[in-house]
């Protein structure tokens, strides 16, 4: 606990810089700014009414609406990709004859970026919670079919010799061998997955949403409150974050024979 | 005549296919050999010479392209627990501890969880690594990885053991300690080992017959036949001193033929 | 013969999927819904749309109005992002405060930046430009930094035991040794970029393809939007292939 607690107050020296920029930011928007621009407020709010304008939808329980309506979608979305992409991309990686049949169309709908489908999935869906479910399931769903591919395909041939070699037959090879030796890349490829559910998610959110984090940026646009698009701004980099932080720290858990070190940690 | 012989090598050719006629690779040529039951078998030769081959082989994850590899008179189609090997880079499931590791081919046996832990517990006794039954590989060293190898072959009790280079990678020390302690293991067990190598000391210290192969394409040079009992003494012995030489003789000329070779 | 039809069967469940699109559009689906086609459109209305604005010029005008917000925001952000990641792999001190600031700007999804961007630069290549830059800068300064850091200290050190003056070393050691990584982090970046401008264009652009795809809507002419898809997906795929054809060029060494 101590060593935790030494390495997180060390690592805290690293941001005296950021908290320089943010008094920076402070100043110049308060003082400075305003002097030769009389809309200043709009260009570029105070650090401090941003945190305000933060307490005040935190308070009246608004930003929790909006957070939980994100989250909702993300979870639902990835939880379908990550349940067909890890399937497809486990047959798809074990059978040559899959691959070869179904690798050509999903090479061909996988470099069409998920926002492209907006408009058509609207078209489709109509304004619902089902049309942002399915960008998010569009977009996440290939990263991870890939990674899948790529590990179960990737499986070091050693290891299917060996358990070969020490009599296991097609079944016990698939589950205690390729699919844990898979798992890494696996992993990755739903870590891969989250980040961009939440890269993703704005612009969703952006065109038709009456709930939810890129709503709220909108709605700051919208009304012209700055500072309500710097309130979404941060709670979705933070989300982003913590999601990142968790599913990192669940990999080293699942995995812990490839530990991945987390960004922040170095 | 009913052939005893545990492994028998009948004119085996194994060509790899290149992309084009001249691109094959002519593994191994015409090689006969015999391996006897309980026998420890050593296989030397410079690099390249299709020593591999030939456990892959008998190991039946590749078949011959002539000839036919016998094991106990019948015809090696597929790998099975009864040849199991060893690799120089152990293989060992980075995602099972080292115990389940050891007991992974009793589950193929489908043995019940309290005859699996009773032969685990037996063989970590036997590899002197009781303490470290739960650890997993990505915690051990090179020595302690390998003797983890060996014991989980030897949980399936196989008939033949086969071994690629196993020491290869580990530090002169744990070498020797590793050596003894298989020279232990045969002992009590009573296996048959193919054992392939690189360095004329190891064959030597281990080998009760050893086969010398040519550079590529594999074919028999000599095979050396070492009745003395173990451990070995590589020092003094002038017996064992004659027949280091008789092979480095041997393992000299083929580097040269490499040489001219690839320099023509 | 033989190979001709191997590489043709991979393109087979392509085809297969095209033919059944058509007769499901065409044959199957209007049988149900007389408005089928404002819905799902077939191949060939995709294609035709696709014709028509090429011979208007417009297509090749949005095509290029996108291309070119990538290039020139890419290019800033590979220019900012070595800078930087060059910066903190020379200096620790250096290293954990940028570091500290990439940590707190690079989860805030490049999307989030755009209605800021609309205020600050309004409506237009500026605002599109900032919010490209934004997407690749991370990537790219963080690849730079791996790169540096990876690299093994004894090629450094054997340079200089054989002799080469700094700027030789950076110029014959450091640079090359970082170029696969720094490779990798602009692939990452390029397909970033690509992702972002359609964004961007939809909400905040008049012109380019994202632009066209949510006029489409507009129009009620949904094969404007398969139109758009198909391009960026053909664009975005053929800038990758490019970027990978100029690394085995210039770093033909590099085998990964």
């Amino acid at each position: 606990m101590k060593r935790f607690l030494l390495k997180f107050f060390y690592g805290l020296r690293n941001f005296d810089f950021f908290i320089f920029l943010l008094i920076c930011w402070e100043i110049f928007a308060r003082f400075i700014y305003p002097q030769f621009e009389s809309r200043a407020a709009i260009f570029l709010p105070t650090f401090l009414n941003v945190l305000k304008e933060f307490w005040q939808l935190l308070a009246n329980g608004i930003l929790w609406q909006h957070i939980l309506a994100s989250c909702k979608r993300i979870l639902v979305g990835f939880s379908l990709a990550s349940l067909c992409g890890i399937t497809l991309g486990f047959i798809l990686g074990y059978s040559q004859r899959a691959y070869e049949q179904l690798q050509g169309i999903c090479q061909i709908f996988r470099p069409v970026p998920p926002v492209a489908w907006i408009p058509i999935s609207l078209l489709w869906f109509g304004i619902t919670e089902a049309q942002q479910c399915f960008i998010i399931f569009i977009g996440v769903i290939f990263p991870i079919l890939f990674n899948t591919l790529d590990g179960v395909h990737s499986v070091s041939s050693q290891y299917k010799h060996a358990a070969q070699s020490l009599g296991a037959n097609k079944a016990l090879l698939l589950r205690k061998v390729i699919l844990p030796a898979a798992l890494p890349k696996i992993m990755f490829g739903l870590r891969s997955g989250i980040g961009y559910a939440w890269f993703i998610i704005v612009a969703a959110e952006f065109v038709s949403a009456p709930r939810g984090l890129g709503c709220l940026i909108l709605e700051g646009r919208n009304a012209i409150i700055t500072e309500r698009i710097f309130v979404g701004m941060i709670v979705i980099g933070t989300i982003n974050l913590l999601f990142d932080y968790a599913l990192t720290k669940l990999e080293n858990l699942i995995v812990p024979w490839q530990k991945v070190s987390l960004f922040y940690e170095e | 005549m009913k052939n005893k012989s545990k492994i028998i090598f009948n004119d085996i050719s194994k060509i790899f296919n290149g992309i084009n006629r001249n691109s094959d690779v002519i593994a191994l040529k015409n090689l006969s050999f015999s391996v006897e039951a309980n026998e420890i078998f050593v296989i030397i030769g410079p690099s390249g010479c299709g020593k591999t081959t030939i456990l892959n082989l008998i190991a039946g994850f590749i078949k011959p392209t002539g000839g036919a590899v016998l094991f106990d008179g019948e015809p090696i189609t597929k790998p099975g627990k009864e040849r199991t090997i060893i690799f120089q880079e152990y293989a060992l499931f980075p995602w099972y501890s080292v115990r389940n590791n050891i007991e992974f081919g009793l589950i193929s046996k489908k043995l019940p969880f309290k005859e699996r832990r009773l032969i685990s517990n037996e063989l970590l006794q036997l590899i002197k690594m009781e303490k470290f039954a739960d650890l997993f590989p990505y915690q051990l060293s090179g020595g302690m990885k390998q003797r983890v190898a060996l014991a989980r072959a030897l949980a399936v009790e196989p008939d033949v053991l086969l071994m690629d280079e196993p020491f290869g990678s580990l530090d002169a020390q744990t070498r020797g300690f590793l050596q003894l302690s298989l020279l232990n293991i045969w002992k009590a067990r009573k296996a048959t080992i193919i054992f392939v190598t690189h360095s004329i000391d190891e064959a030597i210290i281990l080998g009760q017959k050893i086969l010398v192969l040519s550079s590529q394409p594999g074919e028999q040079r000599d095979c050396v036949e070492i009745n003395k009992p173990f451990p070995r003494d590589l020092v003094r012995d002038q017996g064992l001193l004659d027949v280091k030489q008789r092979i480095s003789k041997i393992l000299d000329e083929e580097l040269n033929n490499y040489l001219k070779k690839t320099l023509d | 013969m033989k190979t001709l039809l191997k590489s043709l069967s991979r393109y087979f469940s392509l085809i297969l999927f095209l033919i059944l699109w058509h007769v499901f559009a065409v044959y199957i689906h209007p049988r149900f819904n007389p408005m089928a086609f404002n819905i799902l459109p077939s191949p060939l209305m995709v294609v035709q749309m696709g014709v028509e604005l090429f011979n208007r010029g417009q297509l090749l005008s949005h095509i290029w109005d996108s291309l070119r917000r990538v290039l020139v925001g890419f290019s800033l952000a590979v220019l900012v992002g070595v800078f930087l990641g060059s910066l903190m792999g020379l200096s620790q001190a250096i290293k954990g405060r940028l570091k500290a600031i990439i940590v707190i700007l690079r989860p805030i999804p490049p999307f989030a930046w755009i209605p800021l961007g609309l205020i600050w630069l309004g409506i237009g290549d500026a605002e599109a430009i900032m919010v490209i830059f934004l997407s690749a800068v991370f990537p790219v300064a963080l690849h730079t930094l791996y790169g540096i850091e990876k690299m093994d200290s004894r090629l450094k050190e054997a340079a200089l035991s054989l002799g080469v003056s700094r700027w030789g070393l950076f110029k014959r050691i450091i640079l090359p040794g970082i170029l696969p990584e720094l490779f990798s982090g602009m692939r990452q970046a390029l397909g970033f970029c690509w992702i972002v401008v359609v964004g961007a264009e939809m909400v905040g652009s008049v012109s380019g393809l994202g632009y066209l795809i949510l006029d489409s809507r507009n129009l009620g002419l949904p094969q404007m939007a398969i139109l758009g898809m198909v391009l960026v997906g053909l664009i975005g795929f053929s800038m990758d292939r490019l970027l990978i054809t100029m690394k085995k060029l210039i770093l033909p060494w590099d085998i990964k």
